[in-house]
């Protein structure tokens, strides 16, 4: 039980913090403008050394498995048949359900060829997509076919005179460009 | 105990009250996470808590007993999720140790300005939520936009806004771009002006003062007791801080900086204001290492990450046999790993001493005789992270 | 009500039943109207102020323009979710318990005077009886902790039982004050009053302890922070309506807003001059009055007002006939507009308050209506009490 000192110092104490403490707030409500980001519309610059989604250059890429071995979670599955130096592709995914982002597998790489692009948006609401498949393209090429077999197949006669034997699948050499540049400035 | 007796049961009286089994968790907005309390209620009195944890264990310790020691580094920051470098830290550290390595001159320096920037964040987290957990919603918005900023700070180097793996045996991953420096000592400029709107808004206050100041009170002997460390060890005025009596990293030795302890300013030495008010200062005295740290940054250069170290991302390293512990000052107190190695790849046995987890121990001692809006106040000021807790 | 009923006997030919149950239609629907999309507002600019108090934006999407019609979205929602029912709790109280707690506000918009002559029932004890009704909120408050069957449920009940008994003691008395001064319980006799004498809370040194007084103990009665223990988030989850959800939840969120409009309606017309501007400018406290043709001689005679201005009202109350009614709304919607916005700022400060302060805790609140608000209130009575026998 306080004296009748404390109770008036209560009184004058609530009422005169209350007070700064309303200044405070109100200052806010009139001078700071919000610093939210409106997301969707709006997204915050994210530094070039961001770690998100893996990119891989496969042209490159010789299936040394040095990536997955670093990979603390076991997320990168790699599956490749060996002809000589030419690789017939099966398989080179990385699970997101399990990958932690930890960027271990950039390091290792003998050859330099599997980055991580500053991309982070990857919410989605089906569980296969988060395994992501990193090939551009699955099995031989047709040009290396035509490097184990010797001659040109069927199949890349045939597209040589559709698109000027340009490879199928997706092509991601200028995102790759683009990372690289990115990374250059960092 | 008093207070205790006081509201004690009387089942020999017509009319007599039974007591309430009421449970506190696991979800539960102020338990920090997924912590349960089983309080034994007499109306809005404690008479008796039970702590109940586990609910976030994650086998973390196994892991690091299956995993080599650099793939052990990602796990360490999901331990303590908001001090993220400062596990890596201690993790990096017991590593080296065991090696016998240490990191270069502008690594370390790094390694402290990166700590101490975390540990600002994560005690802006605790001033934030201690705030939500009295009833006060909007310094917790503050607290954020603070933090925020901490985050982009240590995202540049980092690469990740809160699990950053960025402290590695050996050194860090990357140097930082050459604006960084600059950009945390305006921030550290912002932060001082924004440190006192805290104080005014928040910990000055009458209410809040009434909620904390003379609650939960640990005395200095059942702090020691029971291994307390950090602020609530702090709290209870004991001086007490490894950055100081136990420079684990050199530039802790060239800085200068005050350990802050808890003085009664508003009620009892060690009550929950105390506790709440030395994490306040300490981000000041963050600040304080900060600027000394970016000041020595812009003059030394040199390599960020020892050159024999760099071969671990291919071959795993495989430390002699042998054992270490390291110990760091985490935002939460102590943290501790210790390893046990036979010279393999990963360590035979892998322990972290969790500060949260070892501060949690007091609260089944502090909660009797309290109120349930103590409950909150009082697990507020331990300032826990379930997942150090339960690891 | 009374010449609402007249009217509808008028344009329907009858009398008894028919005209009385239409007015009771007309009346509870507009009041029904009113609150909910007054609350809507209310809550979307809580969301407002809340966030740019903390430096966010707010609801921003919705409905385009700072996504106005979020709280008609999260009514729709609300509607349509399942209406859940906890296990082993008591289905009839949990059902009822809803429509008691918003009973108990609802019931005191009635004696309400939005301006001179809208207002359904001008009582006599007009205060006494929005103070008595708004407490059967408890009651109902009461049955919705004991039958949830969630302890927390519980715990909120009985803090809130404890703490609106307790703080109807400090309010009562405060009011008790403006009361004094002007002799009547009537609410229509406070605008009228302050119409004259301007407003009441410059009457005196002890009105402003009794105004601060009156907004401390109705921010404990509407259940707002730092007296928001009965639905304490952070130690109680939710309060006595965890458990609810759905179209019953809303009730007790319509409740909330609802009272704190009354509050904050009460605050305005009690002490801060109800539908007058400061100084009596534009006299917006009598043009209600004008135009009703019956009260003018008297009104005018008390209130010195321009010859010319009431033979035009009388002209105008002539000229609508047995549409006074209309003729006093056009007349006195400028009235309104001011107690509105008088309303809406004592809204904005219980957010303001809400947004700044912590939480008391629950022996503190007691200790705070008991050993502070009440022993001012009671001295804010003595005070006024010596002060209008001598000094005015």
């Amino acid at each position: 039980m306080g004296s009748i000192r404390d109770y008036f110092a209560n009184i004058t104490g609530a009422l005169t913090t209350t007070a700064k403490g309303m200044g405070v707030t109100l200052r806010h409500f009139t001078s700071e403008p919000p610093i939210t980001v409106m997301y969707p519309h709006e997204r915050k610059w994210v530094p070039p050394t961001t770690r998100g989604k893996h990119i891989l250059e496969q042209d490159k890429c010789i299936d040394c498995h040095l990536c997955a071995k670093a990979c603390p979670v076991d997320c990168i599955e790699i599956e490749a048949e060996h002809y000589g130096r030419i690789l017939e592709w099966k398989q080179f995914s990385i699970d997101y359900k399990k990958c932690i982002f930890c960027e271990f597998c950039i390091p290792p790489c003998p050859v330099d060829c599997i980055h991580m692009t500053t991309e982070y948006e990857m919410a989605t609401d089906r569980n296969d997509d988060m395994v992501e498949d990193l090939l551009t393209w699955t099995g031989l090429r047709p040009e290396d076919e035509a490097k184990i077999t010797g001659e040109p197949t069927e199949f890349q006669k045939k597209q040589q005179a559709d698109d000027g034997g340009k490879a199928g699948g997706k092509d991601k050499s200028a995102l790759i460009a683009q990372i690289k540049a990115r990374l250059g400035k960092g | 105990m008093e207070a205790l007796e006081m509201y004690a049961v009387d089942d020999r009286a017509d009319v007599y009250t039974e007591e309430l089994k009421l449970n506190l968790g696991p979800q539960h907005p102020s338990t920090h996470g997924v912590l349960r309390v089983e309080l034994r209620m007499d109306g809005e009195i404690i008479t008796h808590s039970r702590c109940d944890i586990g609910y976030l264990h994650r086998c973390a310790e196994k892991i690091g007993e299956n995993v080599t020691f650099l793939q052990f580094n990602p796990y360490t920051d999901r331990m303590d999720y908001l001090a993220s470098m400062n596990n890596n830290l201690a993790w990096s550290l017991t590593v080296e140790k065991l090696l016998g390595v240490e990191a270069p001159e502008r690594a370390q320096w790094l390694r402290m300005t990166c700590a101490e920037l975390n540990r600002i964040a994560s005690h802006l987290i605790a001033f934030g939520t201690y705030g939500i957990d009295i009833g006060a919603n909007t310094p917790f918005f503050y607290a954020f936009r603070e933090r925020e900023s901490i985050m982009g700070l240590l995202e540049r180097p980092a690469g990740a806004r809160m699990l950053y793996n960025y402290i590695q045996p050996g050194g860090v991953r990357r140097d930082v771009d050459e604006h960084w420096v600059d950009d945390v000592l305006a921030f550290c400029d912002d932060f001082e002006k924004r440190w006192l709107e805290y104080n005014t808004l928040l910990s000055h206050n009458r209410i809040f003062i009434a909620r904390t100041a003379n609650i939960g009170i640990l005395t200095k002997d059942v702090a020691l007791a029971n291994g307390c460390t950090g602020p609530v060890l702090r709290g209870s005025g004991v001086k007490w801080d490894l950055r100081r009596d136990v420079p684990y990293l050199k530039p802790y030795d060239e800085v200068d900086f005050d350990v802050p302890v808890g003085e009664g300013t508003y009620g009892t030495l060690g009550d929950c204001w105390d506790r709440y008010w030395v994490r306040m200062r300490e981000m000041i005295e963050s600040i304080r290492i900060i600027r000394q740290g970016c000041a020595r940054l812009a003059e030394i250069g040199g390599d960020t990450m020892d050159k024999q170290m760099k071969r671990m991302y291919k071959t795993p390293l495989e430390p002699e046999a042998g054992e270490a512990y390291m110990r760091c000052e985490n935002p939460r107190g102590e943290l501790g790993f210790y390893v046990v190695t036979e010279g393999g790849k990963s360590p035979i046995r892998c322990r972290a001493r969790a500060p949260s987890f070892c501060n949690l121990s007091v609260l089944d001692k502090l909660l009797p005789g309290t109120m349930l809006a103590d409950a909150v106040a009082i697990i507020g000021s331990l300032d826990i992270v379930l997942g150090e807790v339960d690891r | 009500m009374e010449r609402l009923i007249a009217a509808f006997s008028d344009l329907t030919g009858t009398e008894g039943v028919i005209p009385l149950s239409l007015a009771y239609a007309v009346c509870i629907g507009s009041l029904l109207g009113f609150i909910t999309v007054y609350a809507m507002f209310a809550i979307w600019m809580e969301r407002k102020v809340a966030a740019h108090m903390q430096v966010r934006y707010g609801p921003m999407e919705t409905g385009g323009w700072h996504g106005w019609a979020q709280s008609v979205a999260d009514a729709l929602k609300l509607l349509f979710k399942e209406d859940l029912f906890p296990r082993d709790g008591n289905k009839l109280l949990f059902f009822i318990a809803p429509a008691v707690v918003f009973c108990g506000v609802f019931a005191g918009f009635i004696a309400i005077p939005f301006a001179a002559g809208i207002q359904i029932a001008d009582l006599d004890l007009g205060i006494f009886f929005i103070i008595s009704i708004a407490a059967v909120e408890v009651v109902g408050v009461i049955m919705a902790g004991w039958a949830s069957n969630s302890k927390y449920s519980l715990f909120g009940a009985v803090r809130e039982a404890a703490q609106v008994v307790s703080y109807e003691l400090p309010s009562a008395t405060a009011l008790l004050v403006p009361i004094l001064v002007v002799g009547s319980f009537r609410l229509g006799d406070f605008n009228a009053y302050q119409a004259q004498h301007g407003w009441l809370i410059f009457s005196g040194p002890f009105m402003w302890i009794a105004a601060l007084v009156y907004f401390i103990a109705s921010l404990a009665g509407c259940k707002r922070a730092p007296f928001d223990l009965p639905e304490a988030e952070s130690e109680l989850v939710s309060g006595f309506h965890t458990e609810y959800s759905g179209m019953r939840f809303s009730f007790f969120f319509l409740e909330e807003y609802a009272s704190m409009f009354v509050a904050s309606i009460l605050m305005a017309t009690l002490f801060f001059g109800g539908t007058t501007l400061p100084f009596n400018l534009f006299d917006l406290g009598n043009w209600g009055d004008y135009a009703d043709a019956g009260r003018l001689a008297a009104q005018a005679a008390a209130a010195n007002a321009p010859a010319d201005l009431v033979a035009q009202a009388a002209r105008a109350a002539a000229a609508v006939g047995p549409f006074s009614d209309l003729g006093n709304i056009l007349a006195a919607h400028l009235g309104i507009v001011v107690l509105l916005l008088k309303t809406f700022f004592f809204i904005f400060v219980q957010m303001w308050l809400r947004w700044t302060l912590p939480r008391l805790r629950v022996d503190q609140v007691m200790a705070m209506g008991y050993k502070y608000l009440l022993p001012w209130g009671l001295f804010a009575v003595m005070g006024t009490a010596v002060w209008e026998t001598y000094a005015a």
